[in-house]
């Protein structure tokens, strides 16, 4: 390694920089400095053994990342810090961070741009700073926002977009986002209308990397079976035959907190207000004795309302360099890109693998082929509701139908909006037929998990 | 060194569980900030794990960007950076802990300041020297610490280095990396693990031969007399028991192979299962058939100590060896 050989000679070089820097500053600061791209040159300047088999090493790449590529970066916590501090040490200096969330504690151990003092400001806010002032040249520019705040047009403007997102939600959204950017000419996919998304997960010892090119590789929706079920205990044991601590929490959460209202009629229990959880955990410690239950503390208490997942900061540091290092091989076209999906766990020795994840036939999102609803007639709208948000490749959320009955859009149902939810319910017990809704009839659904609505259509079994 | 650390943690288990109940109260009593702000990792491997990385002392040899980014991702421990190198322009440009103002200054210590304000609650310092000049003059230097981390050594002093820690009992983390490429590799003579959490633990329940408490119980429940809703909320535990019971009554297991009895179980527990929605929503039901153990013991002892002698030999052992193994009962 050069570090260790010729030191003299080193020692020698620094001295001098170091005297020419005292004479420069005074007539300018580029911020740059000899040297400082030294080991970033050495991947696009000159070609290897591992390079691409179309690379061609040039002097006009760094320009490239330093200058005009745009990197969009979603999420400014565990994951986010990291990829911001590695993109702009890989040389990106056009860099958007969104969150929309504000600093808080339990950040401090992983999320290293936030200090004590910086508790309660926005994440992309104080992120983007450290790292500008860090980094010289640097220009992350932070938007304190949600995802769903932006539409196509600012979608449009970037290059790669990278995510650390801690919901599948909001996955899917921005992955609809850039199915919808998509587009085809004569049925064919027009490449430069590709978006690249990168996206990591973690949840304490285990992390996955992906690399999606919308259109052409599997999707977040291609695989959503992938992703580990949510653990909700069945009613009947929350309700008369609690046996672990997590019963009684839940018991408190789900049905003794809306009975009681503690802080005020229609006051929503809210995880990060400790006088919130403390009433929770007290009342759980009562229900537990009840059922001569052990376990339960204030921080079992507050992992289950919050559904807390725990978090390190070598797991972020790992996926995140994992992201990153996608990042600088798509922009720069260097090397071969993963294809497609790694997953990594260090509970036990280390672990990890990687494989192409397949696009599925027939994806509600990426597929582009019509999705179907097979129904009776005589079904009710409420079991076409269930299959929504209960077919494992769809998994909705609150989904709203929408159909076009005699000439006149129709809302059918929808729960987002309490009037029209109201309003709406009788029709969930009405048939199909009933409704007005003929074979063939195309329904519109949208839902959180899409900025698009869905259209499927109907075809009626019977 | 790692014995009686894991002898210490031993001990402070047992404690623990002797004044359980006070210890939780005072713990549960208000969360101080430090809590709050390890909550997250705390989930993971909980107070003693905590204490473990606290009580920590890492030394870092070179404060190039692997081991910078190494020693942030640690967080806790307290560190120690070895570096006799003056920074580059080329280390300002591809490490966080560095700065355009490091350069020319030593390595060692502008990485100390820039990781050391990371966290308060650390204490980091730095040694302005080479590792070779240690190693001769002072290599006792490197008792002192939990683990050793040498990033981007030459051979020469990595194989002096290691051979010195490993007489000293000292774990040393081997790093370098290449462009794409990197290579870590872990030298420890003894590690202990205790206190593992693990993710999904394969539990033998003994079944089989259940202890007479647990056997008074499972002769309580009459699955038979039960109505749907009752069974369906029957411990799993005991519905396997059962159906072993009865499993057991039903077949001679003797004359039968390990392999056959397990494919014959696990026929009649997949007919039974399908009907009881409990053990179908039960996480810990998935791993139902790998769980029941149904353990084969020898009872012919003579049988038992030939097998053990013939085992040893195949390995290359001596089979004196096994004397210092086997409890004198058994001999």
């Amino acid at each position: 390694m050069a570090d260790a050989e010729e030191p003299e000679k080193k020692r020698r070089r620094v001295e001098e920089l170091s005297e020419k820097m005292a004479v420069d500053s005074g007539c300018r600061d580029t911020g740059d400095w000899e040297g400082r791209w030294t080991h970033v040159k050495k991947f696009l300047e000159r070609a290897g053994p591992f390079t691409h088999p179309d690379f061609e090493p040039s002097t006009e790449s760094l320009q490239f990342l330093l200058d005009t590529c745009k990197v969009l970066v979603i999420g400014a916590g565990g994951l986010g810090c990291e990829l911001l501090k590695n993109l702009a040490l890989s040389g990106f200096q056009q860099i958007h961070v969104i969150d929309m969330d504000t600093i808080d504690v339990s950040n401090l151990n992983r999320q290293f741009l936030f200090r004590p003092k910086d508790v309660g400001r926005p994440k992309a806010d104080v992120a983007a700073e450290f790292v500008n002032n860090r980094i010289p040249g640097c220009n992350v520019v932070p938007h304190f926002k949600k995802i769903q705040d932006f539409d196509e047009s600012f979608y449009r403007q970037f290059h790669i977009i990278v995510c650390g997102l801690d919901s599948i939600i909001a996955r899917r959204w921005i992955n609809g986002m850039l199915m919808s950017l998509l587009s085809y000419e004569d049925g064919v996919l027009d490449p430069s209308s590709i978006i690249p998304l990168l996206d990591g997960g973690t949840e304490g010892f285990k992390g996955n990397a992906r690399v999606i090119l919308p259109g052409m590789t599997a999707c977040i929706d291609c695989t959503l079976e992938l992703y580990p079920p949510q653990i909700n205990f069945p009613m009947c044991t929350i309700a008369s035959m609690p046996r672990l601590p997590e019963h009684c929490i839940e018991y408190v959460r789900i049905l003794q907190w809306p009975k009681e209202n503690p802080f005020g009629e229609g006051v929503v229990l809210d995880g990060d207000d400790p006088e919130h959880i403390q009433w929770v955990f007290q009342k759980s410690l009562e229900r537990a004795a009840e059922f001569k239950i052990t376990g339960v503390t204030y921080r079992l208490t507050q992992g289950v309302v919050k559904r807390i997942i725990p978090a390190v900061a070598s797991t972020n540091a790992v996926i995140a360099a994992t992201c990153a290092t996608e990042v600088f091989k798509i922009a720069s076209s260097a090397y071969i890109p993963l294809n497609n999906y790694l997953v990594f766990n260090d509970v036990d020795g280390l672990y990890t693998y990687t494989f192409e994840a397949e696009r599925k036939e027939n994806c509600s999102a990426c597929s582009q082929v019509p999705q179907k609803l097979h129904f009776s007639s005589s079904a009710k709208l409420q079991e076409v509701l269930d299959y929504l948000t209960e077919n494992a490749s769809l998994q909705m959320k609150t989904p709203a139908i929408t159909a076009t009955v005699d000439g006149k859009n129709k809302t059918l149902y929808l729960q987002t909006v309490a009037s029209i939810e109201e309003r709406t319910r009788p029709n969930l017990s009405r048939t199909l037929k009933e409704l007005g809704l003929a074979e063939g009839q195309e329904l519109a659904v949208a839902d959180v998990t899409t900025p698009q609505t869905v259209l499927f259509k109907l075809n009626f079994t019977s | 060194m790692f014995g009686e650390s894991a002898r210490a943690l031993c001990k402070r288990k047992r404690n623990e569980f002797k004044s359980g109940s006070v210890a939780m109260a005072s713990v549960d009593k208000g969360k101080s900030t430090k809590k709050q702000k390890y909550d997250r990792q705390l989930r993971l491997w909980g107070d003693h794990g905590q204490d473990a990385l606290e009580n920590a002392h890492v030394c870092l040899i070179n404060a190039c960007a692997t081991g910078t980014e190494i020693l942030k991702n640690l967080v806790l421990p307290a560190f120690t950076i070895v570096d006799g190198h003056k920074v580059s322009g080329d280390d300002a440009g591809n490490n966080f802990f560095l700065t355009k103002s490091s350069i020319g200054r030593n390595r060692a210590q502008a990485a100390t300041e820039l990781l050391q304000e990371l966290n308060n609650d650390v204490s980091g310092n730095f040694v302005e020297e080479s590792p070779d000049k240690l190693l001769d003059n002072d290599p006792d230097f490197f008792c002192r610490f939990s683990l050793v981390i040498a990033v981007h050594l030459p051979e020469s002093t990595i194989l002096c280095l290691a051979a010195f820690l490993w007489g000293a009992g000292v774990p040393l983390l081997v790093c370098r990396t290449y462009g794409l490429i990197g290579y870590m590799r872990l030298v420890v003579k003894e590690h202990t693990v205790v206190e593992s959490h693990p993710d999904n633990a394969l539990e033998n329940l003994r079944l089989d031969h259940p202890f007479p408490e647990l056997k008074k119980h499972i002769q309580s429940y009459a699955l038979e007399n039960m109505e749907k809703r009752d069974h369906s909320h029957t411990p799993w535990i005991i519905v396997m028991a059962k159906y072993l019971e009865k499993w057991r009554s039903e077949h001679n297991s003797r004359c039968l192979r390990a392999i056959q009895k397990k494919k014959l179980f696990e026929n009649l527990f997949d007919k039974i299962s399908s009907g009881v929605d409990e053990l179908l929503q039960d996480e810990n039901s998935k791993n139902i058939k790998a769980q029941v153990f149904i353990n084969q013991v020898e009872e012919d002892i003579g049988k038992l100590k030939s097998c053990v002698n013939s085992l040893l030999q195949e390995n290359g052992l001596v089979v004196n060896v096994k004397d210092d193994y086997i409890h004198e009962f058994c001999r």
